[in-house]
């Protein structure tokens, strides 16, 4: 039997297909342009791929764009199905910093993966996954990449604005100055760790600890706020962009 | 965002005056300006510049500055000298907003800054601008033709960026878009200017001042028409820092 979950956010639409609990397939699309279509061609091409009809498959749906995917049988908050993600996969995390292209959140849950408490940055997108990807561009440099660049620097620079548009004007700057791009990479991953430990002291943190969301793929980020949590974040056995989708495919299984 | 220069006589008379977008590095901005300007004053030579005031952003970066003097020093007095009869200056720069009330005389009496965030500044005008992919200036009268202007949601560049183009794929004209940002752009800057009040005369220095919509937003916000400068109100901080430079030189041969 075959479930979905599909995580429409703000930057990617994620998606995994889960058959009897396991993962058959998953796959991840920018969102460039209108998400409904994104995602709805995007499921279309898993299910072919997979051999199956849509309309045998439980779908559910998590992510900010939610409410835009026409196929699907029941939505659930990003919230709920970020805990219960990262919950099935690390049965001893209790608290998740979750990296959105838009909003930064940090949740915390129980010893049975129930969500207690949680905090969101999402009145503006400072620290967010956008503001990296404004200074990957700046830098020329791809975002998967731009963690492995800042891990280089001996010398990280200290960027001054939290506002990613000012942030971005000030890398740009740094750039014509002929700074060194490691230097500005790592402080620029430096200070979106800070704007993460910020958050996390928002909230009575709790062992173990790990990070969702594509930016917990960067070395630079990671490391910076381990170091100032003086603590080592835990890993997933999947990718950690899929952790929220994963989740939705989790409650999807449990539909029927 | 742009680099500006007055050049003064000894009467305060405006001999030259230029603005241009910035270069690179603020040094490459000034360069550029004093080669567009000492030409058509017959200065031959930097040197024959007797004093030099630099603001602005970029400020501590001008190789041929006397001294540096901050924009809201620069920006009361410009507009003092210009306008007499103004009390409060709103500054729509680049990278900041300033609200700047004078007293008769034209001594600073209370500011208020936002230099934090990017909305309510002039790089939130020409970020929505490219993502409707129109000029600044544009942006200014299309949003004149809306006849159902829409209230955006979100404060946040970035945010709004992201509504903007949603918008746009739901169908949205391109003129109730430039309404929605010119008002909340204004809605942010007099959001600001509340905090320390606006006292008549007001009137609007900045680039931000050439952009109809969002200075009619204003006025209609807060119940009180504008008073114009009459000169190019982009080069109020310059004329500010030039009339600082003539009198500090003033003293130093008296």
């Amino acid at each position: 039997m075959f479930v979905a979950g599909v995580d429409l956010g703000s930057g990617y639409c994620k998606c995994v297909i889960l058959k009897d609990n396991d993962i058959v397939a998953k796959a991840m699309y920018p969102i460039e342009g209108d998400p409904q279509r994104i995602s709805k061609k995007m499921m279309n091409e898993m299910f072919s791929s997979l051999k199956v009809k849509a309309n045998g498959v439980k779908i559910v749906c998590t992510g900010r764009n939610r409410k835009k995917l026409t196929l699907k049988n029941q939505e659930m908050p990003e919230i709920t199905c970020i805990a219960n993600g990262a919950y099935k996969l690390i049965p001893s995390v209790r608290t998740i910093v979750d990296v959105g292209a838009l909003t930064n959140k940090v949740i915390k849950i129980n010893s049975e993966g129930r969500v207690m408490d949680y905090v969101i940055n999402d009145k503006c997108a400072s620290g967010s996954g956008m503001f990296l990807e404004l200074v990957a561009k700046a830098l020329e440099v791809d975002i998967s990449k731009l963690g492995e660049l800042a891990a280089q620097s001996n010398n990280p620079l200290t960027i001054t604005n939290q506002c990613s548009i000012f942030g971005e004007s000030e890398v740009i700057y740094l750039v014509n100055e002929g700074k060194n791009e490691s230097d500005i990479a790592a402080g620029v991953c430096n200070s979106i760790a800070g704007q993460l430990f910020s958050l996390l002291k928002r909230i009575n943190m709790e062992e173990d600890v790990t990070l969702v969301g594509g930016v917990a793929h960067n070395v630079q980020i990671r490391r910076n706020l381990e170091h100032r949590l003086n603590l080592t974040l835990k890993t997933f056995p999947l990718d950690p962009f899929y952790i929220g989708a994963y989740g939705a495919a989790l409650y999807a299984s449990e539909m029927q | 965002m742009t680099g500006k220069v007055v050049i003064l006589d000894d009467d305060c008379n405006i001999l030259a005056q230029k603005v241009i977008p910035v270069k690179k590095l603020p040094v490459l901005t000034v360069n550029a300006l004093m080669e567009d300007v000492l030409p058509r004053v017959g200065v031959k030579d930097i040197s024959e510049i007797t004093y030099c005031v630099g603001t602005g952003y970029g400020r501590r970066n001008i190789p041929l500055s006397n001294e540096t003097i901050s924009e809201i020093t620069c920006h009361g007095t410009g507009a003092h000298h210009n306008l007499s009869s103004v009390r409060t200056v709103i500054d729509i720069g680049g990278q900041d907003c300033k609200i700047i009330r004078l007293n008769a005389q034209g001594n600073l009496k209370n500011f208020i800054m936002n230099e934090k965030c990017a909305a309510g500044t002039g790089r939130y005008l020409e970020l929505m601008a490219e993502t409707l992919g129109l000029t600044l200036d544009e942006l200014g009268t299309l949003s004149l033709k809306a006849k159902n202007p829409l209230a955006l949601a979100s404060k946040c560049s970035i945010y709004a960026r992201q509504e903007v183009m949603q918008l746009i794929s739901d169908g949205i004209k391109k003129p109730a878009l430039a309404a929605a940002i010119n008002k909340a752009m204004a809605e942010r800057v007099i959001n600001l200017a509340e905090k320390i009040g606006l006292e008549p005369d007001i009137a609007i220095s900045g680039g931000v001042a050439k952009n109809i919509g969002v200075v009619s937003n204003m006025e209609r916000m807060i119940g009180i028409k504008f008073k114009q400068f009459s000169v190019d109100p982009q080069i109020i901080g310059a004329l500010g820092a030039a009339l600082i430079a003539r009198k500090a030189y003033q003293k130093q041969n008296r």
